[in-house]
């Protein structure tokens, strides 16, 4: 009844570079759009007590469908690349316990600043930590995974942890900006816009200059101007007040740093255990089966979120 | 220095019986919130309204919790079972993915729509957003149990070689994932969600109704919970029975650890309780001469629905080392303990419902609030069985579990990340049951303002 999921690739498509692909563009998802979250958590520290439950109540009905984005993006990398799975998730064991323990902060501090009267200080101080640990640790997952690092730690790890840190900051002051036409955050966007270039030039340099990465190519180049000139549209956007400009185009540089890595490591999947994209995929039904759920589930999943943000974007009201 | 592969299980049985807390909270209220959705939605009764407004706060908190708890199961695979990763994700990744992308995506933006949403959308469109909610919650649970039942009883795979490694790569999708076990599994794991909600929310609503909230809030919040779990309680009970038998004809050797057989016999007697014979062996969990309360004949005529003559294969006749028998039989013995306490109850509360004064049996009241979360214990020792009753094997009859842990990991690293996890987990339950305290709290201030009154 299955049989013609058996065999070769369906219709002799190169399935497992597509599959590369749709991995990194859900990881590049995961980061925009959570991003802004994050970005959210970053400005509650520095926000007003009259600022704070506004600017919870702008990502409340969002961030649980957000991060929905890295666990579809680890089942993903599960079905489909599960050496790479493996290799990653192990080699980088404290990074990865740390995103995990950030992204629960995050995710639990908001219902207890919520319900757990007299906390809110409490709460809001986890929250404001895993709001920037969560994308820190993120960063130096992926900066260790193109930089071929074998240890929890390495140079480029760290600077793509600060990157990714102050992409959050500057997507979220774009994201605030645009639900509420407020502008008393937009030093700290251009603040995290400055740092996030500097740290990208500076993570680029490296691997370049130690050799580590196939960074000069043209495809590379391509995508890291394109990033740059999409930075560059945000900022100008959000000093003219160009709101939602400035949000899809701040949305949009985050998107295209994640792709612009998986650029730079193609066609190689984990070049420390030097496994490549085609050797590390599976193969025949299990490749072909959730290809074909993947053709059904993405329109859907686009569908969801479409209606979410449709329903519920807008102006922010006040209090939730 | 302390064995990582033993660790490594220890800290993934820490998250994982951590985590299902949740999950049953959420996919035992959905039905419980359809309903009041659905009674809100038709009769525009405003208690459904407050019930339905009350229960989906919990469901949220629950669900936020239940989402980041559940994060850390999904990459604990990669991180501790970094071998069994590698070699089952051509099985188990898929459904995995599927969990995800069909369960996950659906629950968590509807989630945010409704309750957010009320004043955007209409009626209609609300109750419908509910509805899907409920659903999602249990769209995920057939996933993750596709994968669970898979590894007790593997089918519809075949070995391969990938980048030089011999992994396994699933074959038969139908086979592989409507395997033997799943339905019995499925069945057995969502009716003890309801069932354990069921009786949570009895036990909830008796102990308002005692502490004089006399409310149509919790009369209609006990009276639902009850009506379900008067059926759930002895059908859970007659399902076990029968999946009880089931695996012992697909795991044999589970089910002489959970009877803690050791010599295949015929007329094998039912111990109730049974401990080691010489002191010494107290504490070994492995321990072979047993004494105990026995019933002759018993063991065989439940293994086999009726025939004492019936064998019972016991551990000695398999080669592998047998999995820590104690715990599995006394995590046993303590569900079926359970399970037969709540189906008197059950009868008890079927009596006083057809009786009519449900509301003024106090002390029916009493032991449902006194028994309100043995639902959870049930699970808890459910899992017991049905995890460390498998072991040594990972993948049933396939892949051993020290085969699976991640080959670069040290103890001191697994060490300190499960401190970690307990560090977080036991904050994170206690802030948990602090916040509903509170909602509590908020509620019965509400109740007590004079805003509702007692029929």
């Amino acid at each position: 009844m299955m049989s013609f999921l058996s065999g070769g690739n369906l219709f002799g498509l190169p399935l497992p570079e597509i599959w590369f692909g749709v991995v990194f563009v859900c990881l590049a998802l995961y980061i925009a759009l959570d991003g802004f979250d994050f970005g959210v958590g970053l400005l509650y520290g520095v926000a007003d007590d009259s600022e704070r439950e506004r600017l919870l109540g702008s990502m409340a009905p969002f961030w649980d469908g957000n991060e929905v984005w890295i666990i579809v993006f680890g089942g993903l990398l599960f079905a489909v690349f599960p050496d790479l799975y493996g290799n990653l998730l192990s080699r980088y064991y404290l990074v990865v316990f740390a995103v995990l323990v950030s992204l629960i902060l995050r995710g639990v501090s908001p219902e207890f600043i919520e319900h757990h009267e007299g906390r809110e200080s409490f709460w809001g101080g986890t929250f404001v930590l895993g709001s920037v640990a969560a994308p820190f640790f993120l960063g130096v997952l992926l900066g260790n995974w193109i930089s071929l690092s074998s240890s929890n730690l390495s140079i480029v790890g760290i600077v793509a942890g600060v990157a990714v840190v102050a992409y959050c900051l500057m997507q979220g002051v774009a994201y605030y900006s645009y639900r509420t036409d407020e502008t008393e955050f937009h030093l700290y966007g251009y603040v995290g816009a400055g740092v996030y270039l500097v740290s990208v030039l500076v993570a680029v340099a490296y691997l370049e200059l130690t050799n580590l990465a196939n960074i000069i190519s043209g495809a590379s180049i391509a995508v890291l101007l394109l990033d740059v000139a999409l930075l560059i549209v945000a900022l100008t956007a959000l000093r003219r007040g160009r709101r939602r400009l400035s949000f899809y185009a701040s949305t949009f540089t985050g998107f295209f740093l994640v792709v612009w890595i998986g650029v730079v490591l193609f066609p190689n999947l984990d070049p420390v255990a030097g496994l490549s994209i085609t050797e590390g995929a599976v193969s025949g039904v299990a490749l072909n089966l959730v290809s074909i759920m993947a053709v059904f589930l993405f329109p859907l999943i686009a569908f969801y979120f479409i209606l979410l943000y449709s329903v519920m974007g807008g102006e922010v009201e006040e209090g939730y | 220095m302390v064995d990582p592969v033993f660790l490594s299980r220890l800290q993934f049985a820490f998250t994982v019986l951590v985590h299902i807390l949740f999950p049953v909270v959420s996919m035992g209220l959905a039905p419980f919130l359809a309903y009041f959705i659905w009674k809100d939605y038709r009769t525009g009764d405003e208690v459904y309204r407050r019930l339905t407004d009350f229960w989906i706060k919990v469901f949220a908190v629950t669900f936020a919790v239940g989402t980041v708890s559940g994060i850390v199961l999904e990459f604990e695979f990669g991180m501790v079972f970094a071998e069994f990763s590698r070699a089952m994700g051509g099985v188990i990744g898929g459904p995995l993915a599927f969990e995800g992308m069909m369960a996950f995506m659906l629950e968590s933006t509807f989630l945010g729509i409704f309750l957010f949403g009320r004043e955007r959308i209409s009626r209609f469109q609300h109750f419908v957003v509910g509805i899907v909610v409920a659903f999602g919650s249990w769209l995920s649970a057939f996933w993750i149990l596709v994968v669970n039942s898979w590894m007790q009883t593997p089918r519809g795979y075949e070995t391969v070689t990938r980048a030089g490694n011999r992994v396994f790569t699933v074959t038969d999708p139908m086979a592989a994932y409507l395997n033997p076990r799943f339905p019995w599994m499925f069945v057995h794991m969502q009716s003890a969600a309801v069932l354990t909600i069921a009786l949570l929310l009895s036990g909830v609503s008796a102990y308002h109704l005692r502490k004089g909230y006399d409310n149509r809030f919790w009369r209609t919040c006990l009276k639902t919970s009850v009506v379900v779990f008067i059926f759930a309680a002895p059908f859970q009970f007659i399902h076990g029975d029968s999946y009880a038998r089931h695996v012992i004809s697909t795991q044999p050797r589970k089910f002489a650890a959970m009877e803690a057989v050791w010599k295949t016999q015929d007329y094998a007697p039912e111990y109730l309780i049974a401990f080691p014979r010489h002191l010494h062996e107290i504490l070994n969990p492995r321990a072979r001469h047993l004494v105990g309360i026995r019933v002759p004949d018993l063991g065989s005529i439940l293994a086999s629905g009726g025939d004492p003559a019936a064998t019972i294969r016991g551990l000695n006749s398999f080669e592998t080392n047998p999995p820590p028998v104690a715990l599995v039989f006394w995590s046993f013995r303590l569900m079926i303990a359970i399970a037969g306490w709540l189906v008197l109850l059950a009868v008890w509360s079927a009596y006083k419902l057809v009786k009519g004064n449900l509301f003024e049996a106090r002390r029916l009241q009493f032991f449902l609030m006194l028994s309100s979360v043995l639902g959870f214990v049930a699970v808890e020792t459910g899992w017991f069985v049905a995890e460390v009753g498998r072991q040594p094997w990972m993948v049933y009859g396939v892949m051993k579990t020290y085969e699976g842990v991640s080959t670069n990991l040290g103890g001191m690293e697994i060490a300190a990340t499960f401190v970690g996890f307990i560090v977080l987990y036991l904050c994170l339950l206690a802030v948990y049951f602090y916040v509903l305290y509170r909602m509590f709290l908020g509620l019965q201030e509400s109740q007590t303002d004079g805003k509702e009154v007692g029929e």
